[in-house]
């Protein structure tokens, strides 16, 4: 991908968080370029999720430096990074069970008439065009979202935060707890995504799936990121070994 | 709010699974449990079903009914207010007072208890959503407190407006319009307004979204406290607006005005379907809920029952309707959770590496 190298949708190098005594970043750089998935993959304990908190404004590093579209900036919360496109899905869904897909998918910035109706019929309407753009089955976008599989429920929670103008999306293992057919669903919408452009981390254990998905694998160990290889450069075993041993192939 | 219907897939068609579906949701199952008692009072006393007895059974219903539409909006916030007896009780009696020891024209005074009503309801919603003092606790102490008040101001004494006051007041809050009395007048109008606000404005759907999952509306960029805060006001204003239309009504108050009446209130919302955890709640089902709890005072009395079987029979039924709640939702989630296990008993389980092994505790 890029013969023409564009800045990264998103760059930090050399990312240190600790907390206490614990080094929990140790020096970490990552690149996610717009229209690629990004896997980032490492044991438990390996700065993964600090990584991607410090990446979606959650967490401060301590030092370090991040750009979004070739422009350093240094987030003052999460709402900050979430303005400028970054949006994370977390495992935990962050959907309203009780309330149906469209609303769901529309959640605090409804489509209304009059400033203070709920235009329904608007927005069932562009929720249907949404997950059909996007692939996405749902029996009915006014169906509770308690009654779908967890597959439908993170593809619904990635579709919002694409609607919501997400350029840049973090996703937190969302194939976790799902079986092979429902973690399909939301692979191929993550294609999809990838296909429109935006720039996708994945983060994630599951190398298997993972690697023919990742156009990039970024491996981390112990706070480092070991390597960074593009998924056909690189075999299976070679990710595994890294994981393992540490030791870069690059 | 579609939600309160759809216990089951309401989206699979098929008209027996829809209709099944209908009978077995909320609203509807209690609109079956209202006309039946509707139709056991009409057989078992029959003086149930003169004009009279009805539009008493309206009368008793609607001030619980307005304070229930007003409740529905809290509950699916996912707070709770023990006070309200209390708020009401204090209302009526500051209303006869300001008008009777302080002489103040009477709408003069219905601005000064709707202002009470906000302050009340600031203060309920500052101490539990922004302090985070959990709202059993801030009301349960107001129901004490605020009863208290009542008792000091009245010197636990009605207090009887003097007969020479004359307002459009008293028109308002106690007159009729086309025979029908103003109380009635001022229930369907609050409950028409709640349902509209409920299910259609933006409001409605933050507040629902609120209760159902407050981190997921919050991120969302809905202010949640500030949703929470509003729905305390609102039912405080509900209960001073009925401590005015009943001192309009009787011209008169009495410290004791609305004991109990918090039970009622929360009985009438339980009855209608609305969750207890929030996020779904329906006027329809409370307006019913109500309509169910007065039927129970009115036609139990006119069989001959002795007045203590009314709070038996409220009671009892408050407690069934809960319970029935709470076996149902257990069930839709079960079958949720079958529904689960069987998608992932059908295929393979996802391969694991066996990188997943902790090396390390997790420390991110």
């Amino acid at each position: 991908m890029g013969q023409v190298q564009a800045a990264p949708a998103l760059e930090a190098h050399g990312i240190v968080k600790t907390f206490g005594p614990v080094m929990a970043v140790d020096g970490a750089s990552i690149e996610l370029r717009s229209g690629q998935i990004t896997a980032l993959v490492g044991n438990n304990g390996a700065g993964k999720s600090t990584l991607a908190k410090i990446l979606c404004g959650a967490t401060e590093p301590d030092e370090g430096t991040i750009a979004v579209g070739g422009q350093q900036v240094k987030f003052r919360d999460p709402g900050h990074a979430r303005q400028l496109g970054i949006r994370t899905v977390f495992q935990d869904l962050a959907l309203v069970e009780q309330r149906d897909v469209a609303h769901n998918l529309f959640l605090g910035a409804e489509p209304t008439r009059f400033r203070f109706i709920v235009d329904r019929k608007l927005m069932d309407r562009e929720a249907t065009a949404a997950l059909d753009g996007l692939g996405v089955d749902v029996p009915s976008v006014n169906a509770q979202v308690r009654n779908l599989s967890g597959g439908q429920r993170q593809s619904i929670a990635v579709a919002r935060v694409s609607r919501a103008g997400g350029q840049i999306i973090i996703l937190d293992e969302p194939t976790a707890a799902l079986g092979v057919r429902e973690a399909a669903r939301v692979i191929d919408l993550m294609v999809r995504l990838r296909a429109q452009g935006l720039a996708l981390l994945l983060i994630s254990h599951n190398i298997e799936r993972d690697f023919d998905l990742a156009d990039q694998i970024v491996v981390m160990r112990r706070g480092r990121t070991v390597a960074t290889t593009r998924a056909g450069d690189t075999t299976k075993q070679e990710v595994v070994g890294m994981l393992m041993s540490g030791g870069s192939v690059r | 709010m579609s939600g309160v219907q759809a216990t089951g897939g309401s989206n699979d068609g098929g008209l027996p699974r829809r209709a099944m579906a209908w009978v077995a949701g909320r609203q509807s199952a209690m609109a079956v449990v209202a006309i039946a008692l509707f139709t056991f009072f009409s057989l078992a006393a029959p003086a149930f079903l003169n004009t009279q007895s009805l539009v008493l059974v309206v009368q008793q219903t609607a001030f619980v009914g307005m304070v229930a539409v007003a409740f529905t909006f809290l509950m699916t916030a996912g707070e709770l207010d023990l006070s309200m007896g209390s708020a009401y009780g204090l209302a009526s009696i500051l209303t006869a007072w300001l008008i009777t020891n302080a002489g103040l024209d009477p709408w003069v005074a219905a601005a000064a208890v709707i202002g009470y009503g906000v302050a009340l309801g600031l203060f309920n919603g500052f101490v539990s959503v922004v302090i985070g003092v959990p709202s059993f606790i801030v009301t349960l102490g107001m129901l004490s407190f605020l009863r208290g008040m009542a008792l000091l101001v009245s010197n636990s004494y009605p207090i009887q407006l003097p007969s020479d006051v004359q307002s459009s007041f008293f028109t308002v809050t106690g007159g009729e319009l086309f025979g029908i009395s103003a109380q009635v007048i001022w229930f369907v109008a609050v409950a028409v307004i709640g349902f509209v606000v409920l299910k259609y404005l933006t409001y409605g759907y933050h507040v629902s979204a609120t209760g159902g999952n407050p981190v997921a509306a919050q991120e969302m960029g809905i202010n949640t406290r500030l949703m929470k805060v509003s729905t305390f006001v609102l039912v405080s204003v509900m209960c001073a607006l009925v401590g005015l239309i009943q001192v309009g009504w009787l011209r008169n108050a009495a410290p004791t005005t609305g004991s109990g009446f918090e039970l009622q209130v929360i009985g009438a919302v339980l009855i209608g379907g609305t969750a207890m955890s929030g996020g779904e709640g329906g006027v329809v089902g409370s307006v019913i809920g109500a309509l169910i709890l007065g039927m129970i005072n009115v036609g139990l009395v006119l069989m001959g029952m002795p007045p203590e079987s009314t709070a038996i029979a409220s009671g009892a039924i408050i407690v069934a309707a809960g319970t029935t709640d709470v076996l149902i939702r257990r069930r839709s989630r079960s079958r949720a959770t079958k529904r689960e296990l069987d998608v992932l008993a059908e295929e393979p389980t996802s391969p694991s590496d066996g990188v997943e092994a902790a090396e390390t505790p997790d420390i991110n």
